[in-house]
């Protein structure tokens, strides 16, 4: 008898020993409000109930505005990591998607773009949910203006991270010059892989396969 | 150095000189090159024969271990329909024998009804009045007063008289012998009656009889089972493998029935379960739902054990009548109880997909889309799946049937594979064999053909005709040591079939 249950003991503690997390994604999502970049939320909304369909339970999902310094836990919109149960999931799918509708429909521009404020507050976070996926977006023109006395010459540390850049419309002085475009990219493209980050660029938002996780 | 120039500056020179050399030395060692063959192939075969008698040793055994096996089973299952013919034979004889006081009181009192009525027949009617005597006093008188008036009178009225009273006898007989055809007639109801009891006395006797028969029949299987007579064994055979197949098949469309149930339950496990956790690559929603089926199939096993129908578990199968049937009540029990669960969960399956599918709508569509009145939409899925939910369970309760023939007829249909693969494997290992002797031989003609000047000059030198008594040396020795090359490999072999 004893020795049934310490095989039955056995076989809990190993069972025990095999169970594992799924692997989880962290999706961080800024949205410059900057200027003429708001009339381009509307899109960005879409692409958020794109993603709150395609997430998981377990998945981590954050949307955080850029505006003249993101540095800043009050530029998070809205965050939450989704209950393991479905139906508690699919609930807290509702209110997000309802609180980000609720953003939306009352932005208004900021002066400035802190992208990389944004990206630093960004991997914070995704740091703390301990996704196995990292993923940040950022729906942008890429265009950063600082205000005076800001310094983000900092360095980032971006290992095991995704950096998207989505919607990136091009400027006046880009069509008068395109150079200007491309060395912002290549900038942009040169600092996240140099933090040890992968860079991508989604232009056609239509493309579902593009966007998919 | 190349053999080119090996004398220099005549390259023809040094490959003759070299190609001499070799054939020479080849011919020098030809007997230690051909022993050293011989004995690299006895090496070979001897091992190869020992494997190949190993394995077919091995086979017999799995053969003989395989007819154990199915004679045994065999012998189970013809005990098996032994009892069920007894069952039978110890019903029939219960439920017919224990009417017959009833049939043979019934016969009984009909044998007495009719001899009561039979009695009743022979009564002897009532005897003819006493007027004989009058006209015996009148025959008496003289003849004169014989054409007396008065005579005459009297005897007129003795004749009315004689003449009323036959008619009233007559008709008194009459009607004495109507009412006993009367009588007899209704005994005709209990020779009937009789009749009708007696047939049906015989045609249980007959049903009886037939039963007898079968057991005599099951009687003489069961014998051929236990004296494990080859007829016995082929029916067996046959019938196995046949098993083995249908059961296979069930079995398969029995996995598909599974299949079904596990997407049934498995979306809605992940409520009930944490979803991000995972078991070997596997979610733990998942691994739930297929951990309540195969529960299902368990608990519908032991059900199918505790009821008699299957015989896989000796444990329940020798448990007291009582407290088997408790087990199979309580089997029973859970097994609605895990129906229900699953009828529970098809529906909250139905819920979430319903949920989701407004979400994705509220998501797409907005605000509006999602508070839209929505369509007037069926229940008969949500029926469907609550429906499929419970009865899914018990159908695959009956697994257990073809199960145990599987695993029965299995036993039996693995071994017989696994002794075709011995006898293959063995005859394989007995033509390699074959193979590496005549490899062996075909070695050793290069080997000669590689050396055939000395050899050719040998022949020559043989074929000679003998001067002197006494033999060359070279050459006699060679062929010693030819002749004794292929009586030792022989010879060797039959050191090994000894040793075996």
């Amino acid at each position: 008898m004893t020795r049934v249950l310490l095989i039955a003991l056995l076989t809990l503690v190993t069972l025990g020993g095999c169970t594992e997390q799924k692997p989880n994604t962290g999706l961080y999502l800024l949205l410059d409000t900057s200027g003429t970049y708001t009339k381009e939320l509307k899109k960005a909304q879409q692409i958020i109930h794109y993603y709150l369909a395609n997430l998981e339970p377990g998945d981590s999902f954050a949307v955080a505005r850029i505006d003249s310094g993101s540095f800043s836990e009050k530029d998070i919109i809205a965050k939450v990591t989704f209950d393991h149960r479905p139906s508690r999931a699919n609930e807290q799918k509702r209110v997000f998607a309802a609180t980000i509708n609720d953003f939306i429909n009352t932005v208004e521009s900021s002066a400035y773009t802190d992208i990389n404020g944004g990206l630093l507050l960004a991997s914070e976070y995704l740091n703390e949910t301990q996704a196995d996926r990292k993923i940040v977006m950022v729906f942008s023109d890429m265009q950063e203006e600082l205000p005076k006395g800001y310094k983000r010459d900092f360095e980032l540390k971006l290992s095991d991270y995704e950096v998207v850049a989505l919607n990136v419309t091009k400027l006046r002085s880009d069509n008068q010059d395109p150079q200007q475009y491309m060395d912002r990219m290549t900038q942009w493209q040169t600092r996240v892989e140099q933090s040890g980050g992968k860079w991508r660029m989604i232009n056609d938002l239509e493309r579902e396969d593009s966007l998919s996780l | 150095m190349t053999v080119a120039n090996f004398i220099p500056g005549q390259p023809v020179l040094s490959w003759i000189l070299v190609i001499l050399a070799a054939t020479l030395t080849l011919y020098f060692i030809r007997s230690s090159a051909h022993q050293l063959l011989n004995h690299l192939t006895l090496l070979i075969v001897q091992n190869l024969k020992l494997l190949s008698r190993a394995i077919k040793h091995t086979g017999e055994a799995l053969s003989k271990r395989n007819r154990e096996v199915l004679l045994e089973h065999g012998r189970q299952q013809a005990e098996r329909e032994l009892e069920r013919q007894f069952i039978r034979l110890g019903n029939l004889v219960e439920k017919d024998l224990a009417r017959y006081p009833t049939v043979q009181r019934n016969i009984e009192q009909n044998i007495s009804q009719m001899e009561d009525k039979l009695g009743k027949t022979s009564e002897v009617p009532a005897p003819l009045p006493e007027w004989t005597e009058a006209v015996e006093s009148i025959t008496k008188l003289k003849d004169s007063t014989k054409n007396d008036a008065v005579v005459g009178k009297l005897l007129q009225a003795i004749y009315e008289a004689f003449n009323k009273q036959q008619q009233e006898v007559m008709s008194t007989y009459r009607k004495d012998i109507a009412n006993r055809h009367q009588i007899l007639k209704s005994a005709m109801g209990h020779w009937r009656h009789l009749l009708e009891k007696l047939t049906q006395v015989d045609r249980h006797w007959q049903h009886l009889n037939e039963q007898a028969r079968n057991i005599d029949l099951q009687v003489e299987r069961f014998d051929n089972m236990v004296k494990g007579t080859d007829k016995a064994e082929r029916l067996l055979k046959a019938s196995s493998t046949t098993q083995f197949f249908i059961s296979l098949v069930v079995m398969a469309i029995a996995g598909f029935g599974a299949f079904v149930n596990y997407n049934l339950i498995a979306l809605p496990m992940s409520e009930l379960m944490p979803a991000t956790t995972q078991v070997a690559g596997y979610n733990v929603a998942d691994i739930g739902a297929a951990v309540i089926i195969m529960l299902e199939i368990t608990v519908g096993l032991f059900f199918m054990e505790a009821v008699g129908i299957t015989r896989l578990f000796p444990v329940i199968h020798f448990m007291e009548d009582r407290k088997r049937m408790i087990w199979a009540w309580i089997c029973m029990l859970f097994l609605l109880s895990l129906c229900f669960v699953e009828a529970g969960l098809a529906y909250m399956r139905e819920m979430m997909v319903a949920d989701k599918a407004l979400l994705t709508s509220f998501l797409v569509g907005g605000e509006a889309a999602a508070t839209a009145e929505p369509n007037e939409a069926s229940i008969i899925p949500m029926i469907g799946q609550m429906t499929l939910g419970f009865v899914l369970p018990l159908i695959l309760m009956f697994v257990a049937i073809p199960f145990e023939s599987f695993i029965y007829t299995g036993r039996h249909v693995l071994g017989n594979l696994l002794v075709q693969i011995c006898l293959l494997t063995s005859t394989l290992l007995r033509s390699l064999s074959l193979f590496i002797k005549q490899f062996n031989h075909s070695l050793k003609n290069i080997y000669d053909i590689l050396c055939f000047g000395p050899l050719w000059v040998e022949h020559l030198i043989d074929q000679r005709p003998k001067k002197s008594s006494a033999p060359a040396l070279p050459a006699t020795s060679i062929e010693t040591v030819e002749v004794n090359d292929e009586p030792s490999l022989i010879e060797s072999n039959d050191s090994v079939k000894k040793g075996a």
